[in-house]
């Protein structure tokens, strides 16, 4: 039970983090917001828009909280609502720029497409199998969904690269090409790394076979130590590539948790 | 039954990905999918101020810089969104044409990384535009 309680109240944390992530970039749209996101969380927004995001914010943590509360229908009613506002700040996030270039870069939403794999399967479940446990249901239906985000990773990478990706060479620049960005001491360690072949090969090994393995993440036996895994690799892209994605960090961890009942 | 379920939650969500592509809350998650295709190559869009690299964002005029041929797609480069970013801050804080020349000379360019047959990377400063900025 307290396993439950904490994992929902990561969940929670996690569909904050998401919303958070495309707020401050509505709301600090005209800055550098893509470079300096994490120095403009405590800078006044340049724009109106900073009443309209303040209000949604507290609506969003409303629905938050209403979804965390307690399963059933109205776990369903604020799940929708919550999937409903996420999109809607996505979509103001990606007008901010000509096209979709936000799309195209890479604006990935992991804990509204386990939200969404969890309500669809919990619905369905209350409905055509009433003697399960619809909860429990839709938290393995979310861990499915992590599973196959992990799975996707690493099969774009071997059907736009082919299994070369896994080299040194490529990791090597990929690090290197982030020893331009961040603080000096990463800029070094960056640098360091990419000079020493053995690294980046272990690192290409780790990147690419650590992504094929999360689809271990169905297993429930294996869930925790996947979540740890993807904690490390997380931790990783973070100190090499400058990428702070927290959202995957919570929500691994805290479908563990909630990933552990039977039905 | 809890494997099963996970492991169809997994299979359909993968498959709809696919199918519809990055659409809200799908994804491919192809990012940096394509890296391992550059030919070894890699390029670094930089901002230079007086010829050392400097923080865009610490000037607010910019004249004799084009923010719409930064990036011609020419080169392997896997930081586009900052090329993005810098286009449309200097776009946002262009000077008129017949302003004179502002007081930090600057520049726009590329670090091109090459790995080396012995695996050691070997960097190079690609010139592409000059101009001149005011500081913040």
């Amino acid at each position: 039970m307290a396993t439950m309680t904490v994992g929902i109240v990561l969940f929670g944390i996690s569909l904050m983090l998401s919303w958070l992530n495309s707020a401050t970039h509505v709301l600090h749209a005209e800055k550098l917001v893509y470079t300096r996101w994490i120095t403009l969380l405590g800078e006044r927004p340049s724009n109106r828009r900073g009443t309209v995001i303040g209000v949604l914010t507290l609506v969003f943590i409303a629905l938050t909280v209403g979804f965390c509360w307690q399963p059933g229908w109205t776990r369903q009613l604020f799940g929708w609502s919550i999937l409903g506002m996420l999109l809607m700040i996505r979509s103001w996030e990606v007008r901010q720029w000509n096209r979709e270039i936000v799309v195209g870069l890479g604006k990935y939403v992991p804990t509204a497409a386990a939200t969404l794999g969890y309500l669809v399967t919990a619905g369905l479940v209350a409905v055509l199998a009433p003697s399960w446990n619809a909860d429990t249901a839709g938290w393995q239906a979310g861990c499915g969904v992590m599973a196959g985000s992990w799975g996707l990773a690493a099969f774009a990478k071997i059907r736009e690269s082919g299994f070369v990706w896994a080299s040194a060479g490529n990791v090597a620049l990929l690090v290197r090409e982030r020893s331009y960005m961040g603080p000096a001491s990463l800029r070094r360690l960056r640098r360091w790394v990419s000079n020493h072949v053995l690294l980046c090969l272990l690192a290409s090994y780790v990147g690419f076979w650590g992504e094929a393995a999360g689809l271990l993440f169905v297993v429930p036996e294996l869930r925790w130590p996947a979540a740890v895994a993807s904690t490390l690799f997380q931790l990783g892209i973070m100190l090499l590539l400058g990428y702070f994605e927290l959202e995957w960090i919570v929500v691994m961890v805290a479908l563990a948790a909630l990933g552990g009942g039977s039905l | 039954m809890e494997l099963a379920l996970a492991s169809v939650a997994a299979v359909v969500f993968a498959a709809l990905s696919l199918l519809v592509g990055d659409r809200f809350p799908f994804s491919k998650h192809s990012m940096y999918a394509s890296t391992a295709a550059r030919d070894n190559t890699g390029a670094v869009p930089l901002f230079l101020a007086h010829g050392k690299p400097a923080p865009i964002d610490q000037y607010e005029r910019f004249l004799g810089l084009d923010p719409d041929t930064l990036y011609n797609k020419d080169l392997p480069c896997s930081l586009e969104w900052q090329i993005h970013e810098a286009g449309r801050w200097m776009r946002d804080k262009a000077a008129a044409s017949d302003d004179p020349p502002g007081p930090v000379p600057v520049a726009w360019g590329f670090v091109i990384i090459r790995v080396q047959d012995d695996g050691s990377l070997k960097e190079t400063w690609l010139q592409k535009q000059t101009g001149t900025a005011w500081p913040r």
